[in-house]
């Protein structure tokens, strides 16, 4: 593995009985950036993130990483807020601490207060709304200063706004502390929202079709590049030979 | 206000006809009483000790039966969830348990703890069982669902997770179960009086049936009729004390 390479997933395919849903996947995921992976819903998108977590085994293939997998250097953040709804949000930040073996109230306040949320701190989750919800789950996550950010569609069911607001926070946290992140959607938008490099993934079985990386300056413009290599992705399904 | 009036519309006219029915046939009065005898003999009931005593007696059968058959029930549900080899152990058990009509086993019991409280209570305990093993188990699977996702990628262990996020999230099915099971705890002590028993409504009932006085079996069924509503006071207060989201959720 190349020095800043935090894990590399080599050649993975994942078989459900006789159904393959991924085919011969092999990705890196470097340290201070985000890569995306953008795939039409049901393409086994999840079920790739889940075997990278360590959460599901590869029928082939393997991950090669410094990191204990599952483990306590990962952070996992989904669609769903998944907040525990009888604890407050400063409770559900603790909760996470506490879990790890760190009972530390002036970290989870801090975490609080870096995604705006410190004065809600004494409320319950169905206090809050969708969007101060999932900053929560966020404010959880990077509370256990994880190395490996994995993110399931965590933006997909949020407004434009606070879609910016936490990309920033994530884009930030993956640089200051030389984190790696692995974000999976089927949205164009929020892969350039938040992606240095973009992977395309076809319909199933599942394999990477293109890389594509996106420079700051050409954020704004790389609509129509990216939306083309999603749809031919779908329309000719031509595997990449590698990522 | 309105709609509080027209739900009690229909009741006052069912009790007004059987009232004039009852009082201008005797045949009527005979095989359903009269809704004015009912509550003469129910207000006279109520003074007496004898019937403090027969109410006093099913209660404590049917909540200790509740309470007994919910925690086993919870527990074995809880512990299927934990370990897949003793959900696989218990699967075809508990399938022939389910497949037992359990008040069959009425006369068993009474040979086993004799006619005082402890058959009912074990009656009572037999027959929310498994229900509440089943509302248990599906809130684990529910809650693994909701709640597990951020901590599976932590690697913490399963009855880490158990006693720190399934069971606590799993509550509001369980209490959901144990709803369910009020009906079922009453039907189990009940039975349990029916086979063999010195107090309680269910001998009440029986007592009043075999003397043809179908206003005394009327009185024990509102009497347990009463109770049914009692736990399910308690019950939902309870509901709203632990789980305050939960109405919340609903409303929405």
């Amino acid at each position: 593995m190349v020095n800043n390479v935090l894990l590399s997933a080599e050649n993975i395919s994942k078989n459900f009985k006789k159904l393959k849903v991924l085919d011969d996947i092999s990705l890196d995921l470097i340290q201070g950036k985000i890569t995306c992976i953008l795939g039409s819903s049901g393409c086994g998108k999840t079920t790739l993130l889940r075997i990278i977590a360590g959460l599901e085994k590869a029928s082939k293939g393997k991950i090669l990483s410094s990191l204990t997998l599952p483990g306590k250097e990962v952070g996992y953040m989904s669609q769903e807020d998944s907040l525990l709804p009888w604890k407050t949000a400063e409770q559900n930040v603790l909760f996470a601490l506490e879990l790890t073996g760190i009972k530390n109230h002036r970290q989870a306040m801090k975490m609080l207060r870096l995604v705006h949320l410190n004065h809600f701190s004494r409320y319950y989750p169905h206090e809050l709304s969708g969007g101060q919800r999932q900053r929560v789950s966020l404010a959880r996550m990077l509370a256990l200063s994880p190395k490996l950010l994995l993110l399931d569609e965590p933006l997909s069911a949020l407004d434009i706004v606070i879609k910016n607001d936490l990309t920033q926070i994530i884009r930030n946290y993956v640089i200051k502390n030389q984190a790696a992140a692995l974000m999976i959607t089927h949205s164009v938008e929020e892969a350039l929202l938040v992606a240095d490099t973009i992977l395309i993934l076809s319909p199933r079985p599942a394999c990477i079709t293109d890389k594509i990386d996106i420079k700051d300056s050409e954020r704004n413009n790389a609509f129509a590049r990216v939306k083309e290599a999603l749809e031919n992705a779908i329309k000719e399904k031509k595997c990449a030979t590698s990522s | 206000m309105r709609h509080i009036i027209l739900k009690f519309i229909p009741g006052i006219i069912l009790l007004l006809l059987w009232e004039y029915a009852a009082s201008h046939d005797k045949s009527v009065l005979f095989f359903f009483s009269s809704p004015g005898k009912v509550i003469a003999l129910l207000c006279k009931e109520l003074q007496n000790a004898g019937m403090w005593h027969n109410i006093s007696v099913t209660f404590m059968e049917a909540s200790l039966g509740l309470i007994i058959g919910t925690l086993l029930g919870t527990v074995v549900g809880l512990l299927i969830w934990v370990n897949d080899i003793i959900r696989k152990m218990l699967e075809p058990y508990l399938l022939i348990l389910g497949a037992i009509p359990i008040f069959a086993l009425a006369p068993m019991l009474i040979i086993w703890f004799g006619i005082g409280l402890m058959s009912k209570v074990f009656m009572a305990a037999f027959s929310v069982f498994l229900v509440a093993l089943a509302q248990s188990y599906e809130g684990t699977k529910n809650a693994a669902e909701k709640y597990t996702l951020f901590t599976e990628s932590l690697g913490i262990s399963r009855m880490k997770m158990m006693y720190k996020i399934i069971l606590p999230g799993s509550l509001q099915w369980i209490l959901s179960g144990l709803k369910m099971n009020i009906g079922l705890a009453l039907l189990g002590a009940f039975i349990g009086e029916f086979v063999s028993s010195t107090a309680g409504l269910g001998f009440y009932i029986l007592r009043e049936g075999s003397l043809f006085n179908t206003t005394g079996v009327l009185v024990g069924i509102i009497l347990l009729t009463c109770l049914s509503f009692f736990f399910n006071l308690v019950l939902d207060g309870v509901k709203k004390y632990l789980l305050p989201w939960v109405n919340y959720q609903k409303s929405n």
